[in-house]
């Protein structure tokens, strides 16, 4: 708790809030646009999948204020998104050579 | 809550594999070319902004200024309520269409998964509102903005699964169906480029 105190001393001000949200609107801006562009189809998957990551990490990182809490809540967020990303890959990947 | 969110990020995972796993796999009615991207974009650009309003809440709280506090936790209520409401029309037009949970594969999937995340914002929108009026009784102060600071982690926790959601769900699910229909390979591995 004494932690958790001395973190909201340090929590940034209005302007870097509002700088993050502008980002994350543009990239919002940048995702679709890249959605209507006529690129070959893997190349925009990916950007898109790249921009999603990004704009999940910002609002972890600087709206949920996890790069100046304690390292035990990352732990506790992060380790079962890792989970969770390993059983969609594999589930995907198990199921796309049981339908071939 | 922490805890409770990491518990949380499994639960959407199932819910979004199992998405996932059965995308291009609908046989019959209205399946991924129903989405229709620009009006979820604007209502993504509102959940995304609702986070801003939640966290200058919280900034405000923390400066003692509770007059700007009440006004961004309002805010925040009110973003979240337009969002739930671009979500009941996108329902409503899907049922027009045909799509309802019993449909089909894509029905039943993205429905429940989109349904799940839209009861999350209600509750998130009740414990704001409650905040709100905690304000003015003095149950919520500048001494115990943790409080605070717990709902604004949820709140912000409902926008990072529905930015996976539009990112994954919406756009990638979307151009996949656009660009692969000919082709007949419109599952989310062949979209990837691995398949």
């Amino acid at each position: 708790m004494e932690h958790l105190a001395e973190s909201h001393e340090h929590h940034p001000g209005p302007r870097l809030y509002i700088t993050v949200a502008v980002i994350l609107g543009v990239l919002t801006a940048v995702e679709v646009g890249a959605f209507y562009l006529e690129l070959s189809s893997w190349i925009v998957v990916w950007v898109l999948l790249l921009l999603s990551i990004t704009k999940f990490l910002m609002v972890v990182f600087f709206f949920m204020h996890l790069r100046m809490d304690d390292n035990r809540f990352s732990l506790l967020f992060f380790v079962p998104m890792v989970i969770m990303v390993s059983v969609v890959v594999a589930l995907l990947a198990l199921f796309q050579n049981l339908t071939r | 809550m922490w805890a409770f969110l990491g518990s949380d990020v499994l639960f959407f995972g199932t819910l979004i594999a199992t998405h996932l796993v059965y995308r291009g796999k609908s046989v019959s009615g209205p399946a991924e070319g129903i989405l229709d991207i620009p009006i979820t974009t604007i209502s993504t650009f509102v959940l995304l902004m609702s986070s801003l309003s939640m966290v200058l809440a919280l900034s405000g709280l923390q400066r003692g200024k509770m007059g700007e506090a009440r006004f961004w936790l309002a805010a925040t209520a009110l973003l979240g309520s337009v969002f739930i409401g671009f979500q009941m029309f996108e329902f409503t037009e899907f049922a027009k269409e045909g799509l309802t949970p019993r449909t089909n594969l894509f029905g039943s999937t993205f429905l429940v998964m989109t349904g799940f995340h839209g009861t999350h914002v209600a509750v998130g929108i009740f414990w704001l509102w409650s905040l709100f009026f905690s304000t003015f009784n003095g149950k919520i102060h500048q001494g115990n903005a943790l409080e605070v600071e717990i709902a604004g982690l949820y709140w912000h926790f409902v926008d990072i699964v529905w930015i996976v959601i539009f990112g994954v769900v919406y756009l990638v699910g979307a151009y996949g169906a656009e660009e692969h229909v000919a082709e007949g390979a419109h599952s989310a591995v062949a979209i990837l480029g691995l398949g």
